[in-house]
């Protein structure tokens, strides 16, 4: 094979505007398929951004909590029932509330996600919250989310420089004493934690008996599969009982299946996928009507109709591998534009990258193996 | 190579040593369409051609010689009759045999059909790589050697497009004698070539197969080429004519 001629470079090369146009439409679909997975992926981390940040082995929550865009509230003492269990080390409660922002510098208001935990456990897994904690114990104290979107006002950037930040959070003046990363979502653009005591100050409610969220630690060697089957056993259908992996999973499953934003994207990619195939058939099916009565002449010569398969199919992949690596750069540098304008978690990975590449193949493959159909149309006995 | 053995007494079951005939059609009946609409081409043809011969089979146009020549060459499924070339028989062949039997024919067609993205040599060595023994080197130096013998050594690395008429049979008339075969099959080489270009073809195949010892087999209704066949055969009405 190797020593053979290379009659699909050759042949797709030999006009140099059809192969431009040709590689053109592939960099097309591998943008789109880029940006598409891209949003898909922000999506994912921006939904799950809380749930993946949960710090403990198992997650208690209302049996009608579907999602933690909306958080049903339940008693706190359900908690401390799983104390019982012997596995179990420690359980915390996790209080979740929407509250108003003002904006110190320009007044704006957007609402933001409050979480109030215990001060002397943090209950999410973030930069410096386990440090920044303690200083909560204070009034009017708590810590905010450095990757909120931009419309909150330079936090961050000011603290870091040293200097202190306060704001009106649902109209009560609150201290910054710091800030940690955990990640703007589609639900809330921002994040704000504290202490229970405080939580309960901004949300302007006194009853700290109902939590939203309770989180358990195991005793180290415990088999969190069975706790979980035993818990969820001693609950009946008061509480729902869920690994962390499975709050994560439920997140985006909640997200991509029953919200159309996910259905969007995952459309996006569908149709980058079928512009790329539409253009790479296009171009091969017309080579190959162009050339039948040459291709039936090497049938003629003694040439296998597999061989003449094989060329439509690495005339497919030579257009995958030469519109991956433009269409790549480009849908890089896309990202780059849109994560600073949407402040949304967009990151390119290998796993993108391998995913884009397998998708662009697969798109090309199947192009060239339904346009080899045309070469049925070959037939030697026919040239003369 | 060229001795001419008396095929007329074989019985048509043997097989053909080397020098057995290297065509040998016997009771070859061909049909087009289907149902009503089926209508016979070639009626009961039996001939045989030895081996080295250069046979020239014509007639009027539509009376089946074209069709004769696609079945001889295994482009066409064989219908009805026996056809044996270069000692196999392509009645019921398999495909694995078709493709050997089609990789020691060489053609040549009307329209030179060459492959319009591929220079004069690269279409050459198309039919050398076939045989995979054969060296990159080794196939790049046969492609130029056979269209040098064609007069086209400055003519190496042009497109088809680039060429004449003339020049573009020439190449194909290289690259069918490039793969070195045992049988060329010509379907009308001089139809798209004025007098003298096409002149020059025949002459070409006719030097070049004498000079490889392989048979020739050229349909024609041109009767200014007829001199350069061994052998003259007349088909009319899907018949031969004795």
């Amino acid at each position: 094979m190797w020593r053979d001629l290379p009659i699909a470079w050759l042949q797709l090369t030999h006009s140099k505007a059809k192969f431009t146009v040709a590689v053109t439409g592939v960099v097309v679909a591998v943008l789109l398929m880029w940006m598409q997975l891209g949003f898909l992926d922000a999506l994912y981390r921006s939904a799950t951004s809380v749930a993946r940040h949960l710090r403990g082995d198992l997650v208690l929550l209302s049996p009608n909590t579907k999602t933690f865009m909306q958080l049903e509230p339940f008693a706190k003492r359900h908690i401390a029932r799983s104390l019982g269990h012997e596995g179990v080390a420690n359980v915390y409660a996790l209080y979740v509330g929407m509250a108003m922002w003002k904006n110190p510098w320009n007044g704006e208001k957007r609402r933001l996600f409050v979480f109030g935990m215990e001060p002397d456990y943090a209950t999410f897994e973030a930069d410096d919250l386990e440090e920044l904690l303690p200083t909560t114990l204070a009034p009017d104290v708590g810590i905010f989310d450095a990757a909120s979107r931009p419309e909150f006002g330079p936090v961050g950037k000011t603290i870091r420089n040293g200097e202190p930040v306060a704001a009106e959070i649902n109209g009560r003046l609150i201290r910054i004493a710091g800030v940690t990363t955990i990640g703007a979502g589609f639900q809330a653009d921002g994040n704000f934690v504290t202490s229970t005591a405080n939580y309960l100050r901004i949300m302007n409610d006194p009853r700290s008996s109902i939590v939203q969220v309770g989180l358990i630690r195991l005793k180290p060697g415990a088999d969190s599969k069975q706790v979980q089957r035993d818990l969820a056993a001693m609950y009946g259908n008061e509480m729902t009982v869920m690994t962390t992996e499975e709050v994560v999973a439920r997140e985006y499953d909640f997200l991509t299946r029953t919200a159309p934003i996910g259905f969007v994207f995952t459309l996006g990619t569908i149709v980058g996928c079928i512009i790329g195939f539409a253009i790479v058939y296009q171009v091969l099916y017309t080579d190959i009507s162009n050339h039948l009565p040459q291709f039936a002449t090497l049938k003629a010569m003694g040439y296998t109709d597999r061989y003449l398969a094989a060329v439509v199919v690495q005339e497919a992949l030579i257009l995958a591998a030469a519109g991956f690596i433009p269409g790549s750069i480009l849908g890089m540098a896309l990202f780059a534009v849109a994560k600073a304008a949407t402040m949304l978690p967009m990151y390119v990975t290998w796993d993108r990258a391998i995913e884009v590449f397998v998708l662009t193949f697969t798109m090309c493959t199947v192009s060239g193996l339904l346009a080899m159909r045309r070469l049925r149309a070959a037939d030697p006995a026919e040239i003369f | 190579m060229t001795t001419i053995p008396d095929t007329t007494t074989k019985p048509s079951t043997s097989t053909f040593g080397s020098d057995g005939p290297a065509i040998r059609v016997r009771g070859l009946n061909h049909f087009f369409g289907d149902g009503e609409l089926r209508k016979q081409i070639l009626f009961d043809v039996d001939f045989d051609i030895a081996a080295g011969e250069v046979v020239i089979l014509t007639g009027p146009s539509g009376c089946g010689k074209t069709t004769l020549l696609s079945l001889v060459g295994g482009l066409r499924h064989i219908m009805e009759g026996s056809v044996q070339v270069l000692g196999r028989e392509l009645f019921g062949a398999s495909r694995e045999e078709i493709i050997a039997s089609r990789r020691q024919t060489g053609f040549v067609f009307q329209l030179h059909n060459l492959l319009d993205f591929l220079t004069a040599r690269q279409n050459v060595e198309m039919s050398v790589q076939l045989d995979a023994a054969i060296s990159v080197r080794e196939r790049k130096h046969r492609a130029e050697s056979m269209l040098a013998k064609v007069g086209l050594s400055n003519r190496l690395d042009y497109y088809p497009t680039a060429l004449s008429g003339g020049q573009r049979q020439r190449v194909s008339i290289a690259r069918a004698l490039a793969g070195e075969p045992r049988l060329i099959l010509a379907d009308e080489p001089t139809a798209a070539l004025d007098s003298h270009s096409g002149r020059q073809a025949v002459e070409l195949v006719q030097a070049m197969a004498r000079e490889q010892g392989c048979t020739v087999l050229m349909v024609t209704h041109d009767t200014r080429i007829l001199d350069i066949a061994d052998r003259v055969v007349r088909m009319e009405d899907g018949r031969m004519i004795p």
